[in-house]
């Protein structure tokens, strides 16, 4: 759960895991970084717990990438700036997603023939 | 204030003067929710979350300047941060006009890098319907 500098832009490699966590966090709704840390948390099932360095450090880099932007909330809640996806961001998630996907069903497949072998 | 609390918000001291004033208040906001949480389940979880919390913020904070020194796109993005438009400035309150020209010239030139960036990436990826897209959107930036 270290720095993320250069992972956004790098288009078509895997995202680290906590850049993952944040685009899944926002991708149902805007979230303030409170939130986004209570929110990675119960997704990773209590695994990933982020500082809020590590945290606002991978959110700038977003931002400046454009994957997320950052905008005023309209509530009166505590924190005022929120962030959600970009139309990018959320691209760079679905073709993430995929990437995972695949390898899930390719390491069954591998599995399954692994198990048929044995005798 | 919790002394946790005062000493978080002086390590935030170390961090570039241009991340301070992206984030810095933000942080504290969060860091004193994440600490009244974990006030209540007890001094040893306090003490655990104190540590985490410090310590991150010290690695964060050297990896900023590290970026700061070594990124061209970082400096091109935060050089002058007294132009920073503050949480709930509109953009006419916020820029003196030279300032404005200045950032739309690095706005236009982030625009050209994201474009040649991904251009060059769809080209390795021989995606070359993508690339055609990217290398529009560069050349639009570039007009404008």
């Amino acid at each position: 759960m270290r720095h993320v500098e250069q992972q956004p832009e790098a288009s078509g490699r895997p995202l680290t895991e906590s850049v993952l966590l944040i685009l899944l966090s926002l991708a149902d709704k805007p979230r303030h970084g409170y939130a986004l840390m209570k929110d990675i948390e119960t997704l990773s099932a209590g695994r990933v717990r982020m500082t809020t360095g590590t945290l606002y450090g991978a959110l700038r880099r977003l931002v400046e990438d454009d994957w997320i932007e950052r905008f005023d909330q309209e509530d009166t809640s505590r924190e005022k700036q929120a962030y959600r996806l970009t139309s990018v961001g959320r691209r760079q998630m679905a073709a993430e997603l995929n990437r995972m996907k695949q390898l899930t069903r390719a390491a069954a497949a591998r599995l399954r023939g692994s198990e048929a072998c044995i005798p | 204030m919790h002394s946790l609390t005062l000493l978080y918000k002086a390590l935030l001291r170390l961090y570039p003067q241009d991340c301070r004033a992206w984030c810095a208040r933000e942080m504290r906001d969060a860091f004193q929710r994440a600490a009244e949480e974990h006030r209540v389940l007890g001094r040893a979880a306090l003490v655990r979350f104190g540590l985490a919390e410090l310590s991150g913020l010290l690695v964060e904070a050297g990896a900023a300047w590290i970026a700061k020194v070594t990124s061209s796109r970082y400096m091109r993005g935060f050089w002058i941060p007294t132009t920073m438009r503050r949480p709930g400035q509109s953009p006419e309150d916020w820029c003196p006009p030279g300032a404005r020209v200045l950032s739309d010239v690095l706005e236009a030139q982030k625009r050209v890098d994201f474009h040649l960036r991904h251009m060059m990436d769809a080209i390795s990826d021989h995606d070359f319907k993508r690339a055609r897209f990217h290398s529009e959107e560069d050349l639009r930036a570039r007009n404008q």
